[in-house]
């Protein structure tokens, strides 16, 4: 029972917002306004259908594809700190794409960025991954430790390249700021086509991660193939947080704080927390975009700040109330 | 035919031998234990039976057949593995973990008959009452019962333990050894790793001493456990725990 009404809580809480964000802004709507836009999208204003709804629409779908890959990273390295900003993976990402910039490769063919962008998440996913199998065995304080240290020094590499290249400052500033804030229906688009099928194969092998999350031995010992478990997962972490990080530039914490809320609440099956991971996810990013809208209008705060200045605190809350380690 | 077959094993890593020449022929039914002093290559040998690790030289055979040419799913449903410490890493319901042992019968999804199983299991080893609680806050001892539980519900034929009774109390220890007994009735293999001579002569037909990654002795365990093979085995006089 408690269960079915935290969903639907969610879900109701999900919509409203989804409203709210839509008429909050420069130009105010009625809900009853939004409600007959959104009946009738075409015969809707410019500004609701070009900028606020692929805006709302994006931040919903960039925290739903940041939880899920947050979800994966904590299963894959057996860790509940693990979250694609945190280990560095988000940087990686980033990296990728001011190099890509820097060697003015940008333009070579259409969605060259979100390519770059996946390759980055990918080497770094990797990076982790055989960190974590250095001897066998490494604690999970060691691993989030080497994850922090890519991490930094990921995004020293990528601030020297932009120092280094003016015009790549210029282009990587703008991309990874603006946010939210120049999406478009093409972007969109774009992450439907990589979120969607994403989800569908995590779904898929819900119960292969459950398994996994007893352990690399005990998961093989239960008839789980970890060897190509571990390859599509790391494949599915980049390819959320590469579109990710494409779409709105480095948004940290969301993939630390959703999946770690739903296990407390719900255990361990994957078939649950992964459709959770993308309502409280997006909702969530949701808020966090509302909120930064909000809090100093006309002048916005990128959602970055707002999700770390949440996911800070909820971060010590783990560490030291939970001890989790 | 054989039933399983160890067959000219070696396993060593970073350069160093961990396993050299291991030949042994496993009966059904049969329950065999592996004794030896710490880093012999006892939990070693378990996992290359389990397939966990692959070794550079041998093979090993079940009813004529490489296991480390069988399908995952198709080798859970031979072998179940109780290592030493169960641990989670998340927080899960005992029947939450009891039900990843039907991992090896479902395609993507828990079907009712996998429920009513672990349910039927749960009901028939009296352990109901743990169903909901969090396995990771279980005590040792409920921790392993349960464990061993779930290679009921995984239906293995062969049942592989790597020190199940190292962290627990008496309470536990004689439950779990009581319910390895009746697992034995039921004709099921158990290979076994334990680091007390009772539990072996309780729960075994036979024994093999390992000693720096070879087998040192094999036989019936009152035959084999005797003052000088374990005198041998580990290079001291130990005449006083033997009694």
């Amino acid at each position: 029972m408690k269960k079915r009404v935290f969903v639907l809580i969610l879900i109701i809480l999900s919509i409203l917002i989804f409203l709210i964000s839509l008429s909050y802004g420069s130009k105010r709507y009625s809900i009853l306004e939004i409600l007959k836009f959104l009946i009738n999208p075409k015969n809707g204003d410019e500004l609701l259908l070009k900028i606020r709804l692929p805006r709302v629409l994006s931040s919903f779908l960039v925290g739903a594809s940041l939880s899920i890959a947050g979800l994966l990273s904590q299963t894959l390295f057996l860790n509940p700190l693990a979250d694609p900003f945190l280990f560095g993976i988000s940087s990686g990402a980033n990296f990728f794409v001011t190099l890509s910039l820097f060697l003015g490769l940008d333009m070579m063919f259409k969605f060259s960025l979100s390519f770059f962008s996946f390759l980055g998440a990918l080497f770094t996913t990797f990076i982790i991954l055989l960190i974590s199998r250095i001897k066998g065995k490494i604690t999970p304080l060691n691993l989030l430790l080497a994850g922090v240290a890519l991490n930094y020094l990921l995004s020293s590499i990528s601030s020297f390249l932009s120092i280094w290249g003016r015009d790549v400052l210029n282009k990587s500033v703008f991309w990874s700021l603006t946010g939210f804030s120049t999406i478009n229906f093409e972007k969109i688009n774009l992450l439907l086509i990589i979120f969607i099928p994403c989800l569908i194969f995590s779904i898929l092998i819900n119960i292969q991660l459950d398994a996994f999350s007893l352990g690399e031995d005990e998961a093989h010992s239960l008839g789980v193939n970890t060897k190509l478990l571990k390859t599509f997962t790391l494949f599915l972490i980049a390819l959320l947080t590469g579109i990710s990080v494409y779409v709105s530039g480095i948004i940290g914490f969301i993939g630390l704080m959703v999946p770690n809320i739903l296990r407390t609440i719900f255990g361990l099956k994957h078939i649950e927390l992964i459709p959770l991971s993308l309502l409280l996810g997006g909702l969530l990013l949701m808020v966090s975009d509302l909120i930064g809208r909000m809090i100093l209008f006309p002048t916005e705060i990128p959602v970055s700040i707002i999700t770390s200045f949440l996911g800070a605190p909820f971060f010590l809350y783990l560490l030291f109330k939970k001890r989790i380690y | 035919m054989d039933y399983l077959v160890v067959n000219k094993i070696f396993f060593s890593y970073n350069k160093k031998e961990f396993i050299k020449n291991i030949n042994l022929v496993i009966n059904k039914g049969e329950s065999i234990s592996i004794f030896g002093p710490n880093g012999s290559g006892k939990t070693t040998l378990l996992k290359i039976i389990l397939s966990i690790l692959k070794p550079q030289k041998g093979e090993i055979f079940l009813e004529g057949k490489n296991v480390f040419k069988f399908k995952e799913r198709e080798r859970a449903k031979k072998f179940s593995y109780v290592p030493q410490k169960v641990s989670s890493f998340f927080p899960m319901s005992t029947f939450d973990f009891l039900i990843l042992g039907r991992v090896p019968y479902i395609n993507g999804f828990i079907r009712k008959e996998d429920r009513e199983i672990v349910l039927n299991w749960m009901e028939k080893m009296g352990v109901m009452h743990l169903k909901d609680q969090n396995f990771q806050f279980l005590s040792e001892g409920e921790k392993q019962l349960i464990t061993l539980i779930r290679t009921f519900i995984q239906e293995s034929e062969i049942i592989v333990l790597d020190e199940p009774l190292t962290h627990l109390d008496l309470k536990y220890k004689s439950k779990i050894l009581e319910l390895l007994k009746e697992i034995k009735k039921m004709g099921k293999t158990i290979i076994s790793i334990f680091h007390d001579l009772e539990s072996i002569k309780y729960i075994s037909d036979r024994v093999v001493l390992l000693k720096n990654g070879e087998i040192l002795k094999d036989g019936e365990v009152n035959d084999i456990l005797t003052k000088d093979n374990l005198t041998q085995l580990f290079e001291e006089n130990i005449s006083q725990i033997l009694g």
